[in-house]
């Protein structure tokens, strides 16, 4: 088991190597010259040279990218080319913002989406039950964007309750954006709930259970719903995966600084440190969920932990 | 109740492709609300191809001052943009950017990941191991992290969004593709192909897709409504279509400075959009159900 | 089941539809009730107030922190260093120049830090008599030293702002009350260029304690950062702003508002929010909608300014298809429609009268002219001087490069329709405003949206800059030694009126050759606070000083300052 944890954590670091290489080799085709946007006017030719050469932009990729690799091991993430000043500042004051935004609304989109899933399958065809899945069919064609401008129009512009956009009035300017983030994402887990406890409910360990008298509840949540945990691991795992894509337009249309449009502008200005880091650090986010994804979907599974007491696996998606 | 039978009961038999297709259509045809799905689909690709015919381009793309802003009135039924165009023009035309795009990548997905699903599948071993990897790693870029980066290097324009969306979902579309296909390679009857002598390309073009296209079917409606979506996103934030080609998420995105004042530049996107995708979505449901009644009822 | 399922469907979707075209009605207008009470109370307050001109000012200040919106980062506070508006916003409070232009007249000064001054008719020798007393805002005295190093540094501070280098000969104190300054040829725009941005004094003791006093003053080192000025550097947060706390020392008392708070609000429709909101105090419009808006309410007041700034299609004289082909820049020329430039992209807060807008300086600037030679817009025209210049129509594909930001957008989509009613495809290229900046450095475009302004207002800084065929920015590349010849004489033009001749031939010669083509002169409109007086903002450098600004409820005046003349 713990070796299958272990070789897991072992294949992020060469794919993350790939991945950082990609970005690198795609940015390259890049025009803009960063000596030219930091000093603007000032740009002279031999000016901008010297502050390019300064700052390894004129490095190959092979050695661009060995520095870089290189110096994440020693904790140095680059200095930015248009801030002049170490990467890890700037990315260090928007990641909280895209955290918060992402997190919050996990939170919201599980608390709405679980609970009223397992409702729908419990009732299933009732009127809850086609209002629910009724919705969340409705939900899953509006694209985030659409939803996040209607809110917007909604509750900003017409009835005034909260503010429209950035961040500056305190806890009220994080209520759209994780509202939106919080329903989106909740007609996701509404029907997956709703699924795969429809599936586990007609499984005979839960006739079992109500054969030998168990309380309708007691076997809604106790058998039910836990078995149905393990695909919601997964779906929590990949929503998760999709918000951190998903943050640049969230944050573009609500103006909120965070990762995502941090990296918007970095790659507009073709500042490749800062870009490498970003991604970086999003792309790393991302393997970790799915790491902790795949241990807890070990976990939590017997029939996979069985299967790694014997010698080869062979798993099958 | 299942009148048909799939190869997997019925081991040996060739030529099933007919058999189970029309049965899936009959099914089909029985879902009322598929139908309904497939009569707007429909509609949108009539509206697709004769866009010019509803309402010249030159409206979509045609300032004129008076119509700045100007609100839904009978003779601009959805009223005018911010630059004086006529909105109705651009959300009708801007139809064919956005269902291009949707359908393109998703075709592109489709063949690239089915041609590498089967072949991958079929041959197995390191070969698949590697392929798998490097499909894992391409998922780890979000993608509109990918779209970005590769605008940055190569600029503004609707290959570049075909090109990333397709990328980024030819991981999942391929492994869907290798399930269906792993299910079939251990049968018998491939085996007794094999032993007549039959070539490994043969086998994959005539014995292996033509099995796995009701899955693929699916899974390509399932993938054209969330593409489309992207696809809108990629626009809303500046990628795809160039100026001044209209095309629903950029309608939207120049509709966003003006939210304060008015709502209708962006609503009529959003109905198109939610429609289509809505369409597209139930569609792919009712496509899976009539494949595989076993599974009616699921989400 | 099946039924019931879809006629649910069909339910719900018509009730959202109905929810959300419901809202899909016209603009939203302040309630109007607001607005009549309050101006009531102002005129009978203002009735009350003509018959007594000057009022204490109110014992309890209505508000003592003043809130701007910027559109950029910080980069730099040094007066001798930097570029962009939002470090003006900041330096321009911080420090003085010698003189200041009299409010919204670019031809008159008033003195600062210099009382008085007289300057030879040759205008090589300036002689300033310095305002005594003053003290920088550590208590450092300002002595007649000052002026001369800051000159020193000035003209050593390189970039496209540094319009000193090679003008000032020498520059020695006659007195510790005296400096005279000889320029080294005829510089009638000396008192201009003390009066901008740039002309800034700065303490020698203080940037003597720098590692190097000639080098920029890191946003770190806020030791340095001391100025004579009514105010003095508090926080600098980037990515967030800076506060500015009144200067208790400074020799006019003390300002109405104690604190200012520079904000910086990238987006502008956040920006209009919080003004309306009132947490912001001063914010830039952009769009009608939002200046009708705020016009309408009686809580607020717009300042609208001309700019000495022309947005213009700027075409690329050295790359094909444009060198030596006149005939079809007149067809651009004639295809050019104003009026429509300024509804359309500029959103009527534009001037659009062809008159105003052939020349880049504006009416009282020395390089002003209405009879300049126009092409009036004429879709015959164009399409006969494309046909000349070998063109049949649709075969020409030009690329426009702008930015991303709405009026960029907008105006080279204007730009991409008016072109196509005269036979010519345009491609639109919008950059990111970084990329974008840095097109117009490198001059690497066919034709790009670019907003030219003569800010701080300087004429032979301006031709200097943009009207060379080479150098840093080079954005029209034209070479026309002729027009050279012209512009270089007027640094050695011995008078005023000499030099406004040599700035209308220069320019009568190139109006005909349309190497740039204007849309519409500039307008900035700024909304602020209703309750502001004494606001103004000064044309040339499009800043304010703050110090001159108070908050009162009455519409009269009342001199805040009562001690000073």
């Amino acid at each position: 088991m713990n070796k299958f944890i272990i070789k897991r954590i072992l294949i992020c670091i060469p794919m993350m190597l790939v991945v950082i290489a990609i970005i690198l080799v795609l940015v390259s085709f890049s025009k803009v010259d960063p000596g030219k946007m930091k000093l603007g006017t000032d740009a002279t030719p031999e000016k901008v040279y010297e502050y390019n050469e300064a700052h390894g932009f004129y490095d190959p990729l092979p050695v661009k990218f060995v520095k870089f690799v290189g110096n994440i091991f020693k904790g140095d993430f680059g200095i930015s080319y248009y801030y002049d000043r170490p990467v890890w500042n700037d990315i260090m004051q928007r990641w909280p913002h895209s955290l918060r935004v992402t997190f919050l609304g996990l939170i919201i989109a599980m608390t709405i989406g679980i609970p009223l899933g397992v409702l729908a399958a419990v009732k299933q065809y009732s009127l809850i039950d086609r209002i629910a899945t009724t919705l969340s069919m409705f939900l899953s064609a509006i694209p985030v964007f659409a939803m996040s401008v209607i809110l917007m129009y909604i509750f900003s512009y017409r009835l005034k309750l909260v503010p429209a956009s950035g961040i500056k009035n305190g806890w009220k300017s994080w209520v759209l954006p994780c509202a939106t983030l919080g329903i989106f994402y909740s007609a996701r887990f509404l029907r997956f709930t709703r699924s795969t406890m429809l599936e586990t409910i007609r499984q005979d360990y839960v006739q079992t259970a109500r054969a030998k008298g168990s309380s309708e509840t007691v076997v809604i949540w106790k058998h039910a719903f836990r078995n149905a945990l393990l695909p919601l691991i997964t779906v929590t795992g990949t929503t998760l995966g999709t918000l951190i894509g998903g943050v640049v337009v969230i944050e573009t249309v609500f103006v909120i600084p965070g990762l995502g449009t941090l990296v918007v502008e970095a790659l507009s200005r073709n500042d490749i440190p800062l870009v490498l880091a970003a991604i970086t650090i999003l792309a790393f986010t991302f393997l970790m969920i799915m790491l902790v994804v795949d241990i807890m979907y070990a976990v939590v599974d017997p029939r996979i932990r069985a299967k790694y007491r014997s010698t080869n696996r062979k798993k099958r998606k | 109740m299942t009148k048909s039978t799939t190869s997997k009961t019925v081991p040996g038999k060739r030529k099933k492709q007919s058999g189970p297709l029309q049965e899936v259509w009959k099914r089909l045809k029985k879902n009322k609300l598929a139908l309904v799905c497939m009569a707007i689909i429909a509609i949108l690709l009539l509206i697709v191809i004769f866009a010019d015919v509803i309402v010249p381009y030159e409206n979509a793309i045609t300032q004129v001052v008076a119509l700045k802003m100007a609100p839904p009135s009978a003779e601009h039924i959805f009223g005018g943009d911010g630059l004086g165009r006529d909105l109705f023009a651009r959300v009708i035309h801007g139809s064919r950017v956005s269902l291009f795009l949707g359908f393109g990548a998703t075709t592109i997905t489709t063949i690239i990941a089915t041609l590498l699903g089967s072949v991958v599948a079929y041959v197995g071993g390191k070969a698949d191991a590697i392929v798998m990897r490097i499909l894992d790693i391409i998922i780890s870029i979000p993608t509109i992290l990918l779209a970005l980066a590769i605008a940055a290097g190569f600029g503004i324009g609707i290959p570049q969004v075909l090109i990333s969306v397709s990328l980024a979902q030819v991981a999942s579309f391929t492994r869907v593709v290798r399930a269906a296909v792993l299910n079939i390679v251990d049968l018998e009857y491939i085996e007794a192909s094999r032993a007549i002598g039959l070539s490994d390309f043969s086998i994959v073009m005539q014995h292996i897709i033509p099995n796995v296209i009701g899955i693929i079917l699916v899974q390509f409606t399932m993938q054209v409504a969330e593409n489309v979506l992207m696809c809108a996103t990629l626009s809303f934030l500046g990628l795809g279509a160039r100026i001044p080609t209209p095309e629903w998420g950029k309608i939207m995105a120049e509709g966003l400075p003006f939210l304060r004042y008015s709502v209708h530049i962006v609503i009529f996107p959003i109905i198109f959009i939610t429609t289509t995708a809505l369409s597209i979505n139930l569609l792919g449901d009712a496509l899976r159900d009539a494949f595989d009644p076993r599974l009616k009822g699921r989400a | 089941m099946k039924k019931k399922r879809v006629s649910t469907i069909l339910i719900t979707a018509l009730l959202l539809l109905t929810t959300l075209t419901g809202c899909a009605s016209g603009v939203t207008k302040n309630d109007p009730t607001n607005a009549s009470a309050s101006a009531s109370t102002s005129t009978s307050a203002s009735t009350a107030e003509t018959s007594n001109p000057t009022v204490q000012p109110p014992t309890q200040k209505m508000k003592t922190e003043l809130n701007i919106r910027t559109t950029f980062d910080i980069a730099t506070i040094d007066p001798h260093w930097t570029i962009f508006y939002t470090d003006f916003y900041i330096t321009n409070q911080v420090w003085e120049g010698l003189v200041r232009f009299a409010a919204g007249d670019v031809t008159k000064f008033e003195g600062v830090l210099a009382e008085s001054w007289e300057i030879n008719d040759e205008f090589t020798e300036f002689t300033f008599h310095l305002r005594q007393g003053v003290t920088f805002s550590d208590g450092t005295p300002f002595v007649a030293e000052d002026v001369v190093f800051s000159l020193e540094r000035m003209a050593v501070s390189s970039g496209m702002g540094n319009k000193v280098r090679g003008v000032i000969e020498k520059c020695e104190v006659l007195d510790p009350t005296t400096v005279k300054v000889t320029t080294t040829s005829c510089t009638p725009q000396f008192l201009g260029l003390m009066a901008s941005h740039r002309g800034m004094i700065v303490s020698k003791e203080v940037c003597g304690r720098m590692p190097d006093p000639m080098a920029a003053i890191a946003l770190a080192d806020r030791q340095y950062m001391i100025g004579t000025g009514a105010y003095m550097i508090d926080t600098i947060t980037p990515g967030e702003g800076a506060s500015l706390v009144s200067n208790k020392n400074h020799y006019w008392g003390e300002p109405y508002f104690e604190r200012l708070n520079f904000l910086l609000v990238a987006d502008d429709s956040t920006a209009v929010s919080a003004f309306l909101n009132g947490e912001l105090d001063q914010v830039q419009i952009n769009t009608r909608m939002d200046k009708e808006l705020i016009e309408a309410d009686s809580n607020f007041k717009t300042n609208e300014i001309r700019m000495s700034g022309i947005h213009t299609i700027a075409i690329n004289n050295s790359v094909e298809p444009f060198v030596d082909n006149l005939a079809l820049r007149q067809a651009i020329a004639y295809g050019t429609n104003e009026e429509v430039y300024g509804e359309m992209a500029f959103d009527g807060i534009a001037v659009t009268d062809k008159k105003a807008i052939i020349s880049v300086f504006d009416e009282g600037e020395e390089a002003y002219s209405e009879d300049y030679e126009t092409y009036e817009y004429n879709v015959e025209k164009a399409k006969a001087k494309l046909a000349e210049a070998g063109y049949a129509p649709g075969e020409l594909t030009l690329t426009m490069s702008t930015s991303t930001n709405m009026v960029g957008t907008a105006a080279a989509t204007v730009f991409q329709q008016q072109m196509k009613d005269i036979g010519i495809n345009v491609e639109v290229l919008p950059l990111q405003p970084g990329a974008f900046q840095q097109l117009q450095m490198s001059g690497e475009f066919q034709i790009a949206y670019i907003l030219f302004c003569s800010i701080p207002y300087d004429a032979p800084g301006f031709h200097g800059t943009f009207f060379q065929p080479s150098g840093i920015a080079f954005f029209l590349q034209f070479d026309n030694p002729e027009f050279q010849a012209l512009i270089a004489a007027t640094s050695t033009a011995k008078t005023l009126e000499e030099r406004i001749a040599l700035y209308k031939e220069a320019h009568t010669l190139i109006s005909p050759l349309a190497y740039y083509i204007p849309m519409a002169r500039a307008v900035t409109v700024m909304a602020i606070s209703g309750e502001i007086r004494g606001d103004s903002f000064e044309p040339a450098v499009l800043t304010a000083k703050y110090r001159d600004w108070y908050m009162s409820d009455y519409e009269g005046f009342y001199d805040p300052y009562p001690g000073l003349d």
